[in-house]
């Protein structure tokens, strides 16, 4: 039996003004998740406790089956790690970086690298100083990409990057999938790439994992629905339903657990189902972030 | 451990901070140089000795610890298949070969023109030796600060107790009887003084080193 690529137990980590509070999340081989989650949700110190650069206070890691962080340096042989503010050694060129990075993994596949360089339009003379922040996420892309990691861990890897730049380096992304033991955690504030190269999701909101699933899960359980409801005939929520907004004659409904009974439901309540709509997933995931914060009084 | 990857990691530092050594040197050389003519002052050249050194130390120590946390290149660096402890050896080792090649240099330099002329004479041999030796004592503790703390402040602290006690330590201990009986005479005197001096010296350095590998073996967040 495999294990899983990333496996996270009840892990808790305490700043003075922050916490991750028992964050458990599992990311098995072959998959890819999306980690999605508002600015200082903890998405960074969650990955950073994957790559063993901090020390949870309590709970347990496993990353490739390793025990992070007391066996991280094997781990990360089979680990490629990009962060947005992550930053190459400014005098150096990429080729020097390259080479640099070729000396360590014996994996290094230069013809994929070459094939890299061309796509993402860069030279291996160029030095690192003279590239804008998007042309050094490519870099830092290229680096780990070539030597063929079987789990990738990308924090905010598209950030910085123009549209088109954002598609060649998701469209990369999708060609290491092709090799299904190979896992991507990719964490990003962009639901859109989320969206395009996901499996799974997972939602974090002020430290905690608030909801985990696979992507159409996702978006085939969350519906929103157009109602027309008699002035003072009051709506009931049955489970599932997140949000009931008014106003005069129309009511909206979100629910996260959509069935063709939820509309019978309604009918039967007196109201007139208008219009019954997907979500797309920024949708879900702001409302299971201010669902999720309703929940909990805050 | 992984000595490969160590290693590599040693030889990346050498090589990004190559033009450092080159600057030390050839500050330490022309400082011996200016030293050797006439008209000259004395001060000129020890003052411009002293400079390559001490600015070697802070440079070498600051590129190659604190500048790399600042600009987040220490990012790129963990996510490598190292240990905590081994980006650690890796530091302290290619810090200690980057600083040690200046030193070397100018030290041998020092003492070998000291030997081959007169003046300067023979005499002040074993402060030539006590003071190198401060120098590198005092650039291993700096280098220890810099892995041991983590705040922007320190290695500014650092920095400025490091030019203070290289002041001290250069009108202090050369008045010290056990170096100033001997310093004009013709052939060195290794004094007590003079042994508990360098005695001193090798301590803070073992100390402070191994200062620096507790703090980072105890260290849960490296980021």
């Amino acid at each position: 039996m495999n294990v899983p690529a990333i496996e996270l137990q009840a892990v808790r980590k305490s700043y003075r003004f922050f916490a991750l509070d028992d964050v458990s999340l599992r990311l098995e081989q072959g998959q890819i998740m999306g980690f999605v989650g508002p600015n200082g949700a903890g998405k960074t110190t969650t990955i950073r406790l994957i790559m063993g650069m901090l020390g949870p206070d309590a709970g347990e890691i496993r990353v490739l089956g390793h025990s992070i962080p007391k066996e991280q340096a094997r781990a990360k042989w089979d680990v490629g790690f990009v962060s947005d503010d992550m930053r190459l050694f400014s005098s150096a060129t990429i080729a020097w970086h390259m080479d640099f990075v070729k000396s360590i993994y014996s994996g290094w596949d230069e013809a994929y690298a070459k094939a890299l360089l061309k796509r993402f339009n860069l030279r291996p003379e160029q030095r690192i100083k003279g590239l804008s922040h998007g042309e050094t996420t490519k870099v830092s892309l290229l680096l780990v990409l070539a030597r063929r990691p079987r789990l990738l861990v990308l924090d905010e890897p598209t950030s910085g990057l123009d549209p088109v730049a954002r598609h060649e380096a998701l469209a990369e992304l999708m060609d290491v999938l092709k090799d299904e033991d190979r896992s991507i955690l990719f964490s990003s504030h962009n639901t859109v790439d989320v969206e395009q190269i996901s499996d799974q999701i997972t939602f974090i909101d002020r430290g905690r994992i608030v909801d985990s699933n696979d992507k159409e899960v996702f978006l085939d359980r969350w519906r929103r629905l157009s109602l027309d409801v008699p002035e003072n005939k009051e709506l009931h929520a049955p489970p599932g339903v997140t949000e009931i907004t008014r106003s005069g004659h129309t009511a909206v409904v979100t629910t996260n657990a959509y069935t063709r009974e939820l509309e019978a439901i309604y009918t039967q309540a007196g109201a007139t189902v208008r219009d019954v709509r997907r979500l797309t997933l920024e949708e879900i995931f702001v409302a299971t972030v201010m669902h999720n914060r309703k929940e909990r009084g805050e | 451990m992984n000595r490969s990857i160590v290693w590599r990691l040693i030889a990346k530092d050498l090589y990004l901070h190559r033009w450092l050594f080159a600057i030390t040197i050839a500050g330490g050389f022309a400082a011996m140089f200016l030293n050797s003519r006439e008209g000259v002052p004395d001060f000129v050249g020890i003052l411009l000795l002293v400079t390559a050194v001490v600015a070697a130390g802070i440079f070498i120590a600051m590129f190659g610890v604190s500048i790399e946390r600042q600009t987040k290149t220490l990012l790129f660096v963990l996510s490598l298949p190292l240990s905590p402890m081994q980006y650690a050896v890796a530091k302290v080792a290619a810090s200690l070969i980057g600083f040690l090649i200046p030193w070397g240099a100018i030290g041998v330099t020092l003492v070998g023109l000291t030997i081959a002329f007169d003046p300067p004479p023979d005499g002040t041999l074993p402060f030539t030796v006590a003071m190198m030796f401060f120098f590198l004592a005092s650039f291993c503790a700096l280098l220890a600060l810099l892995i041991a703390t983590r705040s922007d402040a320190w290695p500014i602290a650092g920095i400025m107790l490091t030019n203070l006690s290289v002041a001290v330590y250069l009108n202090v201990v050369p008045r010290l009887p056990g170096f100033a009986a001997n310093n004009d005479g013709p052939v060195p005197v290794w004094s007590a003084t003079a042994l508990t001096t360098i005695g001193i010296e090798i301590a803070v350095i073992v100390l402070s080193l191994a200062i620096a590998f507790f703090v980072q073996a105890k260290r849960k967040d490296f980021v």
